[in-house]
């Protein structure tokens, strides 16, 4: 019988694991950009001491406010969110390296607009609507043109579509 | 990456043999879930996966509670990049170690795997 029956092990379990997991997440993200505690701290108002307890994977003092701070400073989103214990379970088994470091906003949009660029040959900025089948949409239905096809005006109208979308 | 657990004279696993609370349990299981998932020289930086002075072979679980479990483990040692086994139960007592020699006896143990004079099987969380 799995342990996992007993309420107190099931609620331990999954917060023991989100935070040796967010802890390794920061970790992973610190060094993919090449930073110190140090310079990581000091972007984000604190001390690199705060840094290494945020790394530590035994911190269970996480707040919303810090973790916002850590996200907008790697330009990942945030999610946090109530959840079954099923449905948190089977993210706990699919969670790995791939997920590790996400994407940032900038590099999923590259991403797309290198999709784009290989099926398009036109300058025309797709509606909503006409996101390809194959491309899965991250953030939405928008497909993102390649920055260097838009002109500034175009490419602000177009972000100010997503954000209001 | 599998997990094993030594096994005591007695034939219980190291950590499936441990009596714990079950919330310890969970705190430990959780641990060993991201060891199991991620690579080892990546989960190896965090401080809760240290190295024991002394040992550099034997590293601790650091699991935070009032009873200050460090159940002790090593790489390998027999696949060196796609298992752990633990070795011994411990605990640390105001900078001491329970049992004192901890770190020689689990040293021992990794010696005696690797001769086969000690059996392992693995060790699976939340089971």
């Amino acid at each position: 019988m799995s342990r996992l029956n007993n309420k107190g092990y099931r609620h331990e379990y999954v917060n023991g694991f989100l935070d040796g997991r967010l802890s390794l997440q920061i970790l992973s993200m610190r060094e993919k950009a090449e930073l110190s505690q140090e310079a990581l701290a000091t972007a984000l108002g604190t001390k690199q001491s705060r840094i290494s307890q945020l790394e530590s994977g035994n911190y269970d003092g996480w707040s919303v406010r810090m973790l916002r701070k850590v996200a907008a400073f790697f330009d990942v989103a945030l999610s946090v969110r109530f959840d079954s214990f099923t449905t948190v379970l089977t993210d706990i088994k699919q969670a790995g390296v791939d997920t590790l470091v996400p994407a940032t906003y900038v590099a999923t949009k590259t991403v797309r607009a290198q999709t784009f660029a290989r099926s398009a040959s036109s300058r025309v900025v797709l509606p909503p609507t006409a996101a390809p089948q194959e491309t899965p949409s991250l953030e939405g239905t928008f497909v993102y043109p390649t920055p260097q096809l838009l002109s500034p005006e175009l490419e602000t109208a177009n972000e100010n579509l997503a954000l209001a979308a | 990456m599998i997990l094993f657990e030594a096994l005591e004279t007695d034939g219980t696993g190291v950590l499936s043999g441990w009596r714990i609370p079950a919330k310890l349990r969970a705190r430990l299981d959780s641990k060993l879930t991201l060891l199991l998932q991620h690579p080892l020289d990546t989960v190896f930086k965090m401080e809760a996966f240290l190295r024991t002075e002394g040992d550099a072979s034997i590293r601790k679980v650091k699991v935070k509670s009032n009873v200050q479990l460090r159940p002790l483990f090593c790489k390998g040692p027999i696949n060196g990049e796609g298992e752990v086994t633990f070795l011994l139960r411990a605990k640390e007592v105001q900078s001491g170690w329970v049992p004192v020699d901890a770190i020689a006896q689990a040293g021992k143990r990794r010696t005696e795997i690797v001769a086969g004079q000690r059996g392992r099987k693995e060790y699976v969380p939340t089971q």
